[in-house]
């Protein structure tokens, strides 16, 4: 499972890409990406231009950065989703809670 | 694991007992002589045979093992007793002249654990001493693990078991074992992530739920016990979907852990009238096919999970449709879609809209749709649960009374008791009354048996005041091939745009020597009606027209209008006895 995260320039945004496989395996890695002993973020982006493969721990776990990014719907960034992803948000009509691009 | 390994290290060496097998006397001594001093402790054995009976006897800590012996040689012996001291772990040493690698390598391959050639160093020996300790130290350790890891997965999986035995209780509803309904429960483990409920409203309307939360196992177990309890419990008093979701979705957000939710369909059906409400929460579409198969409506996911977001911003919505006879609902969780078979191939939606064209009974669709999966998902591991439900709408079937109706007895002695509710055009928007009203008269009085009577009493009551008084709608509407549907729209298209009107309901209760008076009064601030036609209303009873107030006719002991038809006065009179 490979995440990688950077932060942006002005350090409001931290820019998380997820591996190919977003499920209950990425769970530890990405909690470390954002919770570790970084400062805290306005907005939280998840990059999903490599993921094909989401299951519903993986919304539970979005739910979770949610809250630690605030709770607002504009805190938490959905980028790149494939059109499978996409449909799996929007049944769970995750688009009420955060943004989807 | 290291601490433990330190444990039995610490504990070693004056207890341990070595076995020294030679068939020379000088060699065993020397070894004993510099073993003793170590602190082991020492039994002897001159040939193969003996070693065997040795062991037989008691069990080494380590064992010495010349090759060449009488009787029975070193290999021999050994093979015999890592046989006999099966999964006890003991190392065994060989200690031999030979320095043939042939001969070296079948120590090995007959259990043994380590060779050394004579002669030997005692500083060698030594290591290797240490290092066969070592090797059976982390053997007990982890056999000891092993023991506790199984008591544990034996203890747990006993748990397990009685748990799932409870779900099953819970989940196994009269409701679903009836002809119109089809259903299927498939978990992936031994406990379910999915649920599907079943209970029938005092009015008859059958009501389910198909859920599915996210994870498996215990959590999602104890979750199903929740929403079964508040499903049930809500769907028996008459509340309706409006507001049995805002209810669950409140226990789950105060429940579930942030990252867990209930994904969720709610299917309400009156099979007389085949006035249907879905409503979809996170699961995929629900489907809804007509009886001859030429049309399927899918019906989205509109609404956010339970236990996402917090009661007071939580926004539901429900969906009317109109059934006609042999139309089927049909709801199910992603694991139904998404069961992959060997090759990883999805079930997915064109299997299912397939199946929906297909003729056919309900029960043979039904049964064709398991024998499809089972057929696709071949030898693959299910990875998710699965649940399906299936509800035909069906006139001549009507549903039993709520199992939860209370036989009997009236809770409490007859009381003196009343109430008024006054309703605004916003609170008529956002739910029914009467299963509230329900509610309030139950602590009162504990209605039992009451209890049916009185909500189709109050049930018929509201309704002809919100739709004909303050809605102006006429019963006739229901007449035409889509009637139901038709006034149903009509109904919450005015109801939106209601304003300014009220709605009152007075309950009055007084206790008699044995039994009770209640008096319902409900008045509103609509269009009255001429109460001429009443009588006449009455005896020329069409099937739909002023069925109702027939209905509220013969369970009241009274049923009189005022205020030119605005506001009508039931008096219901009940006794501890006859009832």
């Amino acid at each position: 499972m490979s995440i990688t995260s950077s932060a942006s320039v002005d350090g409001k945004t931290l820019h998380i890409r997820m591996g190919q496989r977003f499920d209950f395996s990425a769970h530890s890695a990405l909690r470390a990406a954002y919770a570790g002993d970084r400062p805290r973020f306005d907005t939280y982006i998840i990059d999903l231009r490599e993921t094909t493969y989401m299951d519903s721990s993986a919304l539970g776990m979005l739910l979770q950065l949610k809250e630690f990014a605030g709770g607002t719907t504009r805190s938490l960034q959905i980028k790149n989703s494939n059109a499978s992803i996409r449909e799996i948000l929007s049944v769970a009509n995750f688009d009420q809670l955060m943004q989807i691009d | 694991m290291v601490a433990v390994l330190q444990d039995v290290m610490d504990v070693i060496p004056h207890r341990i007992k070595c076995l020294v097998v030679d068939d020379e006397a000088v060699n065993r001594m020397v070894l004993a002589a510099m073993l003793r001093s170590q602190g082991f402790e020492i039994f002897e054995a001159a040939d193969g045979e003996q070693a065997c009976e040795a062991c037989q006897n008691e069990t080494p800590a380590l064992i010495f093992m010349d090759i060449m012996m009488p009787t029975m040689d070193g290999f021999e012996a050994t093979r015999r007793i890592k046989e006999l001291l099966g999964e006890t772990f003991v190392p065994v040493i060989f200690l031999t002249a030979i320095s043939d690698e042939v001969q070296l390598r079948r120590c090995i391959e007959v259990g043994g654990n380590d060779f050394l050639t004579k002669p030997y160093s005692r500083t060698l020996l030594q290591a290797k001493i240490d290092a066969a300790l070592r090797m059976r130290s982390m053997h007990l350790a982890l056999a000891r693990q092993r023991d506790e890891l199984s008591d544990y997965q034996g203890r747990q999986q006993r748990d397990l078991e009685v748990a799932k035995r409870i779900l099953d209780n819970v989940a196994t509803a009269d409701e679903l074992a009836v002809p119109n309904v089809r259903s299927l429960l498939q978990p992936m483990d031994l406990l379910n992530g999915d649920i599907i409920l079943a209970a029938n409203r005092p009015t008859g309307e059958q009501c389910f739920l198909v859920g599915d939360f996210t994870g498996h196992g215990l959590p999602a177990a104890i979750g199903a016990m929740t929403v079964h309890g508040v499903f049930i419990s809500m769907v028996n008093k008459g509340f309706g979907i409006d507001d049995i979701v805002p209810e669950l979705n409140r226990k789950m957000c105060a429940l579930l852990p942030v990252d867990r939710f209930l994904s969720a369909a709610i299917i309400e059906i009156a099979q007389d009238t085949g006035m249907a409400k879905v409503w979809n929460g996170g699961l995929p579409d629900i489907i809804v096919r007509s009886a001859d198969g030429t049309s399927v409506s899918r019906f989205r996911s509109i609404n956010l999970p339970l236990g996402i977001v917090s009661p007071e911003r939580y926004r539901s919505q429900s969906v009317s449709v109109a059934l006609r006879p042999g139309d089927e609902v049909w709801a199910y969780s992603d694991g139904l879609v998404e069961a992959h078979n060997p090759q990883a191939e999805l079930f997915g939606n064109a299997r299912l809209d397939d199946l929906m064209a297909e003729l056919g009974s309900t029960d043979d669709r039904f049964d064709r749709l398991l024998a499809r999966l089972t057929q696709h998902v071949q030898t693959a591991p299910q990875s998710d649960d699965i649940s399906i439900l299936c509800v035909r709408c069906d006139p001549q079937f009507h549903p039993a009374p709520d199992r939860d109706a209370p036989a009997g007895q009236v809770g409490k002695p007859p009381g003196q008791w009343g109430f008024l509710i006054t309703l605004d055009a916003a609170a008529l928007k956002k739910s029914e009354p009467v299963a509230t009203v329900m509610q309030v008269m139950d602590t009162a009085q504990g209605l039992g048996p009451l209890r049916t009577p009185l909500f189709m009493v109050l049930t018929e009551l509201f309704s002809n005041a919100l739709e004909h008084g303050l809605l102006g709608l006429d019963s006739e509407m229901k007449q035409g091939p889509n009637g139901f549907a038709e006034y149903y729209e009509t109904r919450q298209q005015r109801l939106e745009k209601l304003e300014g009107a009220q709605l009152s309901i007075e309950c009055r209760h007084v206790g008699t020597s044995d039994g009770g008076e209640l008096t319902i009064s409900i008045s509103h601030t609509g269009e009255g009606f001429d109460l001429s036609q009443l009588p006449t209303n009455l005896e020329h009873n069409v099937q739909f027209k002023g069925r109702g107030i027939r209905l509220v006719r013969s369970l009241c002991d009274a049923l009189d209008y005022f205020d030119e038809g605005r506001k009508a006065v039931a008096i219901y009179r009940w006794s501890l006895t006859s009832r």
